[in-house]
């Protein structure tokens, strides 16, 4: 097996220094590292437009026993754009929330479609230009990416177990 | 407005490396940095349930100050978590989500829908291993769950506001 080291270093100033306080008295300094076991590894450069695409289903790639664990992948990605208002807005969802809600984001203009601003939008999460995550995900369900406008492009990494 | 910075590298050395082989035939050394807005801060170290109900973490209402507050890119924070607990291959935290004000996973061992199922129907998004970490925005839009394989680990969690 193959092995990653992927680090994470998170830092601030406390919030008395003058250029680029803080947001807490004292200055942060967390760094976290790791060494995880993956085998196979994608990577695309995903040119996101503002209607809505599937980059992941994790039915097809993980199956449908998803042993905590054992099944599932290291996900890295990021927003490359540089323009202020290129937003990627990632939807992770599973298979479904519960009966009544769907499993897969509406379009725009419906509640759950990714640029919605209600608690009923399906958007996980946005990254801004220059933006990152990097996670553990296990398959269970499907990651959706559309963008608030133009079409940035966002890296995206899967390690796989 | 305060700034943080979290800079991430994946490195690992060629397949042919003799000592921890990576997965590709040539070296990766993939790094990203930023500086983020933020204001407030939260931080937490938690023992989750392992059995019974799961440990609602974060709700997204709560988070975002109420309904309404859910403009993508204005709203939100930033998520950084780790499995703190003691070194073993079975201590497992279990972080799952539904959406605000949803019916919760199923308990713990019971149900598809339970963090620790072994189906995709789980509302299980992610597994740490014992000092696995994950760092993603979140933009408050779901409740955020967890749960654990066994009783007395650790999930420390930080939740940096947009600011």
């Amino acid at each position: 097996m193959a092995v990653i080291k992927p680090t994470l270093s998170l830092t601030a100033n406390s919030n008395t220094v003058s250029t680029d306080p803080g947001p807490m008295s004292f200055a942060l300094a967390l760094s976290v590292t790791d060494s995880v076991t993956v085998d196979v590894v994608e990577q695309k450069l995903i040119t996101v437009t503002t209607t809505r695409a599937s980059i992941l289903d994790g039915s097809v790639i993980g199956g449908a026993t998803n042993t905590p664990g054992t099944v599932g992948c290291y996900i890295y990605m990021k927003n490359t754009d540089t323009t202020a208002g290129n937003n990627v807005h990632v939807g992770i969802v599973a298979a479904a929330h519960a009966s009544s809600d769907p499993a897969t984001p509406a379009t725009d203009g419906a509640t759950s479609s990714l640029d919605g601003t209600t608690q009923e939008s399906l958007r996980t999460f946005t990254l801004l230009p220059g933006e990152f995550a990097f996670f553990p995900y296990d398959y269970c369900g499907d990651i959706y990416v559309e963008s608030a406008q133009n079409s940035p492009i966002l890296e995206y990494w899967r390690y796989d177990r | 407005m305060a700034v943080i910075k979290p800079t991430l590298t994946l490195t690992a050395n060629t397949s042919a490396a003799t000592t921890n082989a990576g997965p590709l035939s040539v070296a990766l050394s993939l790094s990203a940095t930023d500086l983020l807005t933020v204001d407030n801060v939260q931080s937490q170290i938690v023992t989750p349930a392992n059995s019974g109900a799961p440990t609602l973490l974060i709700g997204g209402d709560t988070a975002a100050g109420a309904d309404g507050n859910d403009t993508p890119g204005t709203h939100g924070g930033f998520i950084y978590f780790k499995n703190t607990s003691g070194a073993s291959a079975t201590n497992l935290i279990y972080i799952g989500t539904t959406l605000q004000g949803a019916t919760a996973p199923a308990n713990m061992g019971a149900g598809t829908t339970a963090l620790d199922h072994a189906d995709d129907a789980s509302f299980r998004l992610i597994t740490l291993k014992v000092g696995e970490f994950a760092f993603f925005p979140w933009d408050y839009m779901q409740d955020i769950y967890c749960g654990a394989s066994a009783a007395s680990q650790t999930l420390e969690y930080w939740l940096f506001d947009r600011g």
